[in-house]
Formats: C-alpha cells, structure tokens, sequence
C-alpha cells in the first residue's frame, strides 16, 4: 500500500477470488476510512472474481455515502478486462484503469 | 424502374424456387429432422414477402395457404408425409408457373392452386383428426422445435436468458465467470449485470452473490445447450430462457420492438400503463424513471435488448446483401466485350511502342499489359459460377423418373464447387438431363433385376466436377447394367449405322450409341429412347469446345466424361498464318507441330499421309480447304491435332505461335461458315478466324 497526503493506493495482486473477498473488503473500507481518496490499482492483479468486483462496486457506494472518492489507477490487465466484459460490467473495458470509474456500468460515480 | 424491380424478384424468386426444391428433397430424406422443415418454411416465408412486396398477388397468398400448413409441420401438429412432399413440390412448380404468367393481382383461385390447397388442407385435417387431445395440449413450440438434445439449428435465434443465482451462490465454491464466459462463447453476446442490489461496504457480506444477469445471445445452439450452461446452478438458480428473435436473413427489418414492448414483455409494465404514460407524449424512458416504475437499470437493461437485436439483424442484412450483388448477365456480356476490345488495343500499343523504339512509351505500354491481363482476368472470374447449382436440379430429375420407373435410384454428387463460365454451364443442362434419363431408363435396372443380379435394391448415379487444366471434368456415370456390345452391333446394322462384316473394339461399339437415330430401348418410353439423344449430347458439347468420353463395363455400368472449356469467351490458342490470313488453333488440341517433309512437297500422287512418331497421320492443306490462292510458302508446316482419339494434320505456311483469344461471334453473312467458331483481332487491327476442329474434322472425313 502506498501512502501520499490524503490519497491512498490499494494495489491488489495475484488471484482475487472468493477467498479473498472479506480481506478485500476490510482492506478497502478501513482505506476509506482513514483516507479522502482511496484509489485501486488493478496492474498485478492475474485474476477477479464476481465476489471481489462486487466488494469493488460497494466501495464506490461506501464511498459515496461518507462523502470520499474512490477510484482506479494504473493499467488493466487482460485476463481482468476479460472478466469486465464477460460480466456485463464494461461494453469496452479500457486499458488504462483510471478510466475504469466512467466504463463500469452502473459504477457509483463519486 | 418498377418493371427493373420486378425483374430482380423473378430472378431471386426462380433461385429461391431452386433453393425450395432442394430443401423439399432434403426434408424428404430426413423426415426427421426439424431443420429441413425449418427451411422449407423459410425459404416458402421469403417467396411470399418477397411476391407481395413487389405486387405478385396470386403467388402472394397462393403461398400464404401453403405456408400456413408448412407452420404446422414445424410446429409438430402435421407429420411430414410422402404427399405433403408431393404436393409441396406440386406448389413450388406452380409458383414457378405464375412467375411466368402476366395476371399477378387477384385470387390464387384457378384450378391447380385449388386442388393443390384442397390437398394440402386435408392432410391437415386428416392430422387433426389423428391426434389425440392430450397430444394437442403438449405440442413442441415454434421456433427450433426441441429436440431434447444440445446442438445446433440451421438458423440464428436471440436469446434473452435472465439468471439470477441464490445469495449463497459464492459459498458453494461457484464462481459464474466460466458460466458467463461460455455462453459468450456461443455466438453474439450483450451481458447486463444488475448491480442495484449490492448494499455498501459497510453492509455487505462479501461471500453472497448480490448480482444477477440479462443475456442476450445470438446463437445457433438450440435451448438445451443454454439449458446446459447452467446445468450445476439450475437447481437453486431462477433461470428464464426466452427466444426473443430469430434471423432469418434479409426479410428481417431491421428494426426491432419499442421499449415499451420490452418492458412488457419482461413483465416489468402492463399495458394499461403503458397506454397512460405514452398519452403524456414524453420519452417513455424518462416518465418510468420519473414515476419509479421502473429502476434505471431494467432501463437500460431493454435498451440493451434493443440495441442487440438491432445490431444482429444489421449484420445479418449486410451479410447477406453485401456478400454479392446481382448483376445481369448481359451487362457481364458487354464488359467482357470491352476487355476483349481493350486486349486487342493494347497489342496495338505495344507493337507500336516497339517499333518506335521510345523507352517511355515502351514503359506505359507494358504497365497497361499487366493491367490488362488483369482485368481480364478478373473479368472472367466474373462469369464463373460453381457448378453445383446445376447438379442440385437433377435431384428432383432423378427423384420424379426414378418413381415414374418405379425404380429406386440415389444421387451422389462431387465437386459441386468447380467453377465454370456461366454461358456453359447454361448450355450444359440439356445434354447432362439426356445422360442422366438414358442412366435411370436403359442403365439402372429395377430392384427385383438388380437383386437378381446380387446388387443392391439401390441403383446410384454420380455426378462429379473437376478440374483439368484449362477445362473442367464432368463425369456422369452409374452402376446399372452396362451396354451390351452385342446388342448394339446389332442394332447398327439393322440401322445401316455400320456394315455387317465391319471390325470393331468394344469401345469402338460403344462409340455407336451417339450416331444420329440410335436408340436400344426395347420399349419406347416417355423418359428416352427415341433415338434423338445422344448424337445431340455430342453435337452439344462438340458446340462448346468440349469433348464425350464414354466407357462401360457390362453388369457394373457406364460413365459418360464430359470435357468442358472452362469459358467460351476467352481460349488459348495457336496462331497459324496461311498466305495473307491468320488461323487459330484451340490450343487443347494441339497435339505437336512437325515441318513439312520435303518428300512429301515432291510427292505426285493425291495421297495425303505423313510420316509421325512411329506412324503415319492424314493432312489437309488449309489452303486448299479455304480455297486460298496466294503463294505457298517454301517452309511449310503440319500442326497435329487431336479429335476423338484421331490424328489430323493440318498443312500451314507458319505457325506464329501461342495466343490468348478473346472469341469474337461471327457476322450473321458468315455464321453458317463450316469449320469456322468465331474471330478475334490480332494486335494489328487484322481479324484471325478460330477454327471449329470437331466440325473441320467431320468435313474432311466426308471428302470436303
């Protein structure tokens, strides 16, 4: 986790999947928390479940509810952008993850 | 530009009546197959829209009434019997009937369209009264009747298949990606995920599934392999599967239902309402969102459908409207005319470059070459058609004369996709229609002889296409009795074909059977045997440039090859120049070229013979044969031609060597010329004449 003023970095790693979904989640809200800008950084990640996007979709509605902004970073890899699309959750999923908070459909805005 | 229209309908519709026709013979061998009665429904479908959109009335409901009862074969309520076949083949004759005619507005009520409906009605009715009631309760749906099994329909269908999985759907270890990822797999996929139900963070509980999905898929497979996607979770899952659309090409409109149609059919709105909303006159998206009735996301999840669907039957229309476009063949005709004119003036310009010696001019020149040979080529591939289309039609040939016979004959075909010029493949038809009635009447025995003979009940006749050079093969052959040789001798003499004493090989015998009035059938029969038919396949084909090969072997059958050119427009030949006139030889006979022995120049006597390979060949001076009174040459030359397995010399002053020919028809004074096929223009503006060899050939034998 990097840490900068009030923006704080969540990079997620490895295989994202319904084991780690509560850690997600823990992870995700005490950044929220504790920070005004929480942003997630997809690049390292292999894989994304349904179970860790949708920890994903509560953050940005946690977010919004106590006023913080909560976004996305760096790029995104394929076999994640895959998993958007097969979902329904992206039409084009963007290689760039900041792009992320405007293509996930139905993605609470903050 | 109406009767343009019109046009183009009557030439889609004949090839609609020929796609019908197939389709017919195909659900008649497969009776079981819902498919096969998926597309005759389709293609009877596109007819009628296709009548009644260009104002052919009669066709338009006579194939309304035939299509009502083709529903309900595909909709399980008729059987496909031997007679709805009949009469469905009786139907599409007619349809083809009516084309011709010129009374396109009224009642399909003259007397064949009655009796045809009178017919096809009681075999519904007969249906009807077969059923028990129980069965009319379970009948299979329309639209890709189930079989009970995955796999695929001829035909695309849209599904909309909603899936929402139970809470605890993570907890079981299952993971609904892959589940998603096949379906995706499948064909066209939209995935909407409704994510209104996930709470936030600081409710959630990560392990539950908040999630459900709207798919709409556009595939082949049929219900069952959905079904079977879902196979693991289809127990504590709410699953809906709903064939939405399906594409049938290019009658679709594109255009698919209102939102509002959407939304009520997914059961979201009832109708009552919807009438009050679109009363308001506002954008009905926006009122149901205002008014709560809907959530944003059921919004957009219709939008979507609509979007879809409407993007599935675009691809489909451009698929099918872009893959080619009807051209007229005339307009074909003329353009290849004007290649042939450019070929001729690009010969010009390169004799005229060379003699000018300018190296720039010389450089155009020959950028126009390549681009000449080009679009001569590409236009001839043009005029290409595969050769299928014409072997689907005697389907039903072999099918109508088989029954008439009472004989039971398959038909085999291979190489359907050799290509061939459009112009001979039309002319092709009725020499091939003679041989395959000559194979079901004289060749292919009646199951009882056949059986007797330890064959099978099943006579075959196979037709198939190759390629072989520049021409293309076409054989026709079958596993009947064979041709006696013995009967055949007989019958020529009797016939005063050949003399009683004459010596001929068995595949000379054979041979007999094109000479004019020959016939062996027994009987005469309405299909053959009146003699007229295989001496004009001969004529035919010998018409074409081609040539008829026919082997047989008796009690295993006989094969007929036809050697076909593969265009009539363009040959490869051999430009021979005699006095001040040019010749050109078909190259495919050619066999070599020789000079002319000097012994045979003193020769006295009236004998023609040189001396070739281990033996010796006739020669005819082409002088002499078109009466040419300029000086002879000192170096004379003899080309060696090939005609029905005979040796021809041919006497020239030169042989200027080989040639591409664009084929000129002859002017109406010089069309009966024997001997002669057609001109073309050398690069000097000159004309060369294309020799006719079958025809020069018989000449010489009759002494000119």
């Amino acid at each position: 986790m990097k840490q900068q003023e009030d923006l704080h970095v969540v990079a997620l790693s490895g295989r994202l999947t319904i084991s780690r979904a509560k850690e997600l989640s823990e992870q995700l809200k005490s950044s929220l928390d504790e920070h005004q800008r929480v942003l997630v950084n997809p690049a390292r990640a292999e894989n994304i479940d349904a179970s860790c996007i949708q920890v994903l979709y509560a953050s940005a509605k946690y977010a919004q509810s106590i006023g913080k902004e909560f976004g996305f970073t760096g790029e995104v890899p394929e076999q994640v952008r895959e998993v958007l699309v097969t979902t329904g959750l992206c039409r084009e999923a963007p290689d760039e993850a900041k792009e992320l908070t405007e293509t996930l459909i139905e993605f609470p805005k903050t | 530009m109406v009767d343009q229209f019109k046009e183009a309908f009557k030439e889609e519709a004949y090839e609609l009546l020929n796609q019908l026709e197939q389709d017919l013979l195909e659900a008649e061998e497969n009776q079981e197959s819902p498919e096969a009665v998926s597309a005759v429904f389709r293609t009877m479908h596109t007819i009628k829209g296709s009548a009644g959109m260009f104002g052919y009335e009669r066709i338009s409901k006579f194939t309304h009434e035939v299509e009502t009862v083709l529903d309900m074969v595909r909709e399980g309520k008729v059987d496909i019997s031997q007679d709805l076949i009949d009469l469905t083949l009786r139907s599409r004759d007619h349809i083809n009937e009516m084309l011709e005619e010129q009374t396109v507005t009224g009642e399909a009520d003259d007397p064949v369209s009655r009796e045809i409906i009178t017919g096809l009605k009681q075999l519904v009715e007969e249906a009807e009264r077969a059923r028990k009631p129980e069965e009319q309760e379970t009948a299979p749906s329309k639209a890709g009747r189930e079989t009970g099994e995955a796999g695929d329909l001829d035909h695309e269908v849209t599904y909309r298949i909603s899936f929402k999985p139970p809470a605890e759907l993570f907890q079981s270890g299952t993971n609904p990606v892959p589940l998603l990822r096949e379906l995706r797999e499948m064909g066209d996929y939209t995935c909407i995920a409704n994510t209104e139900s996930i709470p936030p963070l600081d409710e959630i509980v990560p392990d539950q599934c908040y999630t459900n999905w709207d798919i709409l898929l556009t595939t082949t497979k049929n219900r069952k392999s959905i079904e079977d996607v879902f196979i693991f979770v289809a127990d504590e899952s709410e699953i809906k599967i709903d064939i939405i659309d399906e594409t049938t090409g290019i009658e679709d409109d594109p255009s698919y239902k209102r939102i509002g149609e959407i939304l009520q059919d997914r059961g979201i709105i009832d109708q009552s309402k919807l009438r009050l909303i679109l009363e308001k006159r506002k954008r009905l998206g926006e009122v149901l969102l205002e008014e709560n009735i809907i959530s944003d996301q059921q919004l957009q999840s219709a939008l979507s459908e609509q979007e879809h669907v409407k993007k599935v039957r675009s691809q489909k229309q451009t698929e099918t409207a872009g893959s080619s476009i009807r051209v007229n063949a005339e307009k074909l005709d003329q353009l290849v005319d004007l290649v042939g004119e450019m070929v001729t003036v690009q010969a010009r310009l390169a004799r005229t470059s060379n003699s000018l010696k300018d190296s720039q001019l010389e450089n155009i020149s020959e950028q126009i070459e390549r681009l000449t040979s080009e679009l001569r080529n590409n236009t001839m591939s043009m005029r290409m058609v595969p050769i299928g289309m014409t072997f689907s039609k005697f389907r039903r040939l072999v099918r109508d004369l088989s029954q008439d016979l009472g004989k039971e004959i398959e038909l085999e075909t291979s190489g359907g996709e050799t290509e061939l010029d459009k112009t001979v493949i039309d002319r092709l038809n009725d020499p091939m229609v003679h041989i395959i009635r000559n194979s079901i009447d004289h060749g292919i025995e009646t199951p009882e002889v056949r059986e007797q003979a330890g064959k099978s009940r099943d006579g075959l006749i196979r037709l198939e296409a190759s390629h072989s050079g520049a021409s293309v093969h076409i054989t026709i052959s079958d596993n009947g009795k064979g041709l006696n040789a013995d009967k055949l001798r007989e019958r020529a003499v009797e016939r005063g074909v050949i003399a009683q004493d004459a010596e001929l090989s068995e595949q000379e015998i054979y041979q007999l059977i094109f000479a004019p009035g020959f016939s062996t059938a027994e009987v005469v029969s309405k299909v053959s045997g009146r003699g007229v038919g295989m001496d004009v396949v001969r004529q035919e084909i010998e018409a074409l440039g081609g040539a008829v090969i026919l082997e047989s072997e008796v009690g295993q059958g006989t094969s007929v090859l036809l050697k076909i050119p593969l265009t009539l427009a363009i040959i490869d030949g051999l430009l021979v120049q005699v006095g001040i006139n040019y010749y050109v030889f078909p190259l495919s006979v050619v066999e070599r070229v020789v000079e002319f022995p000097e012994e045979e120049k003193s020769r006295g006597d009236n004998r023609r013979i040189i001396p070739y390979q281990d033996g010796l060949v006739p020669y005819v001076s082409l002088r002499e044969f078109f009466s040419i009174q300029d000086e002879k040459a000192d170096y004379e030359q003899v080309v060696v031609i090939q005609n029905n397995d005979n040796l021809i010399g041919f006497l020239v002053d030169q042989v200027i060597g080989d040639f591409q020919t664009v084929i000129k028809p002859l002017g109406k004074m010089y069309r009966d010329q024997e001997g002669i096929s057609g001109a073309t223009f050398l690069g000097d503006g000159s004309i060369a004449l294309i020799l006719d060899i079958p025809k020069l050939a018989a000449q010489i034998k009759n002494g000119f």
